[in-house]
């Protein structure tokens, strides 16, 4: 017995050999072409925007943040993802809840309903909502009489938002509640436990991980999303701009500096989500 | 059972469906005080759901539940005073052994919760009891299956249940645990004395746990008594051939007397009987010869010999028809006989229960 034991324990030590590898030259080969491409596609650009940006300094840096279109366009970003963010976590952690945890009539089209967003071009889910809201739109006479302007102003802006990232959430927490299955939330009930506690005290610890990181997701989506938003937004400066229409309006009168210093603001959003991704995969796979 | 004979879950024609699937056609018990009871049943007999019914984990779409006198149809599964262990028992992968334990008297009502202490130190009772509050700080992914079993089974114990559900307690765990964990289970019964019902597909497992047993098959109860009861009178061709191995013969009867092959069998019981029947002979009751004087017997041929265990096991075939023939020898017996494979052997079976073929045969024999 103490012999086969040993012998177990020495075949886990075992390299792995030629027969479950590559050469070194083709793993060479391989790396090298993944690092080459990753610097051109993604670095250089990355690097580019942040020197466009400091081209003429840190003075003109800063001006050109506090200019106060530009102002204004960071604070509408903010203010819609602050909007947008915390409803699509409740939506998508109720529709998770409801997918994985229960069996009911026209749940599979439930879930293509919320890839949606994921499977038309941003661009048509922008449309949909002139095509809903504006003057000659299906509501359009009902919001005129009503004197309720929504195309074209901020309103239009967080609804097109909320609608792109519907489905961060619940795409990252649908597969996690499958997996886990509702045994645990039965035994909780079964010891006495309400469905608030059996939620806040056993299904939430279970899926915060997830839910973070769909969360991180999302709320990056919603500060760089562009195509719903312009379409819906109608440009107007100072008002209806977001950081990304901000970004381009700039881009096309030429000025550089200023485009690429909102541009870099946006990587560096870019940059704090992957590190935030990253921290919360660790953690994830520790727990 | 000499404990009072008391009822204490009373089933009345419980039924149960999942959408096109009919998991309890109509399902009738009665459960003893104090008694360990076992749910044993091939997969799909419904033995799970009638136990999530019991716990209320789901409800029957017809029939009466009473615990204890009480209809329990209306108590959610919180109220019913049930500790329930899962089959991948569910403990709570966040939290340590010891909370888990605690988490059924930390979500008491305040009014009868115990304090913080006492909830600590009645956690850690219970957790001694099963032999594993040096545990109490790990968290159950640092456990064996055998510790985590035993960790569910404390969690459920925890608030004192008057009827401890088990499903397939032993299922996801290997030969040698499951045994362990089968006496221990055993005595722990005695210890706290709750009335208990597992389920299981695993004959030898309800056989040896079981007070009594209730075999169950396609959503019906086929038959219910003591282990002893049900594997030497099994009550019809199912629960025969699902409590152990069995060769199966036909025949046909008339006036009591059943034609097996060339043997005549007295079966008084299906007097009223005629037509085809079933002959079911477990394989310790078929004698192998060189020779028989004067006694009917089968011509079959020694295909594979297993030796192993307290009994010699030896695959025939026989000369007509029927295929296959299993026969269990002792050790003595073998040694006396040396059959050799490929020899050829006469078998004669000591005795046959006889059952009247029904009409639908096909249930049976498949």
């Amino acid at each position: 017995m103490g012999a086969a034991i040993g012998l177990l324990a020495k075949t886990k030590e075992v390299p792995r050999t030629r027969a479950t590898t590559e050469s070194w030259l083709v793993r060479l080969a391989l790396i090298a072409l993944a690092l080459t491409f990753l610097f051109f596609f993604l670095l250089i650009p990355l690097v580019e925007v942040f020197q466009k940006a400091f081209e003429k300094g840190l003075g003109a840096y800063w001006q050109a943040i506090q200019d106060p279109e530009t102002r204004s366009a960071i604070r509408l970003t903010l203010i819609t993802a602050g909007i947008a963010v915390p409803l699509n976590l409740f939506f998508g952690l109720v529709s998770a809840w409801a997918i994985a945890k229960f069996e009911f009539r026209g749940k599979n089209l439930l879930i293509t309903l919320i890839d949606l967003p994921f499977s038309v071009s941003p661009v048509i889910s922008g449309m949909i909502y002139v095509l809903l809201f504006g003057t000659q739109g299906l509501l359009g006479p009902f919001l005129v009489e009503h004197d309720i302007k929504i195309i074209f102003t901020p309103v239009a802006i967080v609804l097109a938002t909320i609608f792109v990232t519907f489905p961060f959430v619940s795409r990252e927490l649908i597969p996690l509640m499958q997996a886990q299955g509702r045994e645990e939330e039965e035994a909780a009930m079964t010891m006495g436990a309400g469905g608030l506690r059996t939620f806040f005290k056993i299904t939430l610890p279970n899926i915060k991980w997830g839910l973070l990181y769909g969360v991180i997701l999302c709320n990056a989506r919603a500060m760089g999303e562009f195509g719903a938003v312009s379409v819906v937004s109608g440009h107007i400066r100072g008002l209806t701009n977001t950081m990304p229409l901000q970004i381009e309006i700039l881009y096309n009168e030429y000025q550089f500096v200023p485009a690429f210093a909102v541009a870099s603001l946006l990587a560096l959003l870019a940059l704090f989500t992957l590190a935030a991704k990253g921290i919360v995969e660790w953690r994830s796979n520790k727990s | 059972m000499e404990v009072e004979q008391i009822m204490s879950i009373h089933i009345q024609d419980i039924e149960k469906r999942f959408g096109g699937f009919i998991a309890l056609r109509g399902v009738d018990l009665e459960i003893k005080k104090g008694e360990l009871l076992a749910l044993l049943g091939p997969s799909g007999s419904g033995k799970t759901t009638l136990l999530r019914i019991i716990a209320g984990l789901e409800a029957p779409d017809a029939g009466v539940l009473s615990l204890d006198g009480e209809d329990a149809g209306v108590k959610k599964a919180r109220e019913r005073g049930i500790g329930f262990v899962f089959q991948h028992y569910a403990l709570f992968r966040h939290k340590t052994v010891l909370q888990n334990v605690a988490f059924g008297l930390e979500v008491l009502p305040w009014r009868r919760r115990p304090g913080r202490n006492e909830i600590r130190r009645r956690a850690l009772d219970i957790l001694k009891l099963v032999q594993l509050d040096w545990t109490a700080d790990r968290l159950p992914s640092q456990l064996s299956g055998g510790q985590r079993q035993r960790v569910a089974l404390a969690r459920a114990l925890v608030l004192e249940p008057k009827y401890l559900l088990l499903d397939e307690p032993f299922g996801a765990l290997d030969a040698k645990v499951r045994k362990e964990l089968r006496r221990w289970l055993r005595r722990l019964h005695e210890q706290v004395g709750v009335t208990s019902i597992f389920v299981t597909h695993d004959q030898e497992e309800a056989l040896e746990l079981a007070d009594r047993v209730v075999i169950l098959n396609e959503g019906r109860i086929e038959q219910v008594g003591t282990p002893d009861e049900v594997y030497s009178h099994p009550a019809n061709p199912f629960v025969t051939q699902f409590l152990g191995s069995v060769n199966l013969f036909h025949g046909r009867i008339r006036d009591g007397v059943a034609q097996v092959g060339t043997w005549e069998v007295d079966a008084p019981e299906h007097a009223g009987a005629s037509g085809a029947v079933f002959a079911f002979v477990r394989p310790h009751e078929i004698e192998l010869r060189r020779r028989f004087i004067g006694k009917a017997a089968v011509l079959a041929q020694v295909r594979q010999v297993r030796s192993f265990g307290s009994a010699v096991k030896l695959d025939l075939t026989r000369e007509e028809g029927d295929g296959w023939l299993e026969v269990e020898l002792s050790h003595e017996e073998f040694q006396n006989l040396r059959p050799q494979v490929g020899e050829w052997l006469l078998a004669r079976p000591r005795r046959f229960r006889i059952f009247p073929q029904p009409s639908e045969a096909a249930r049976w024999t498949a």
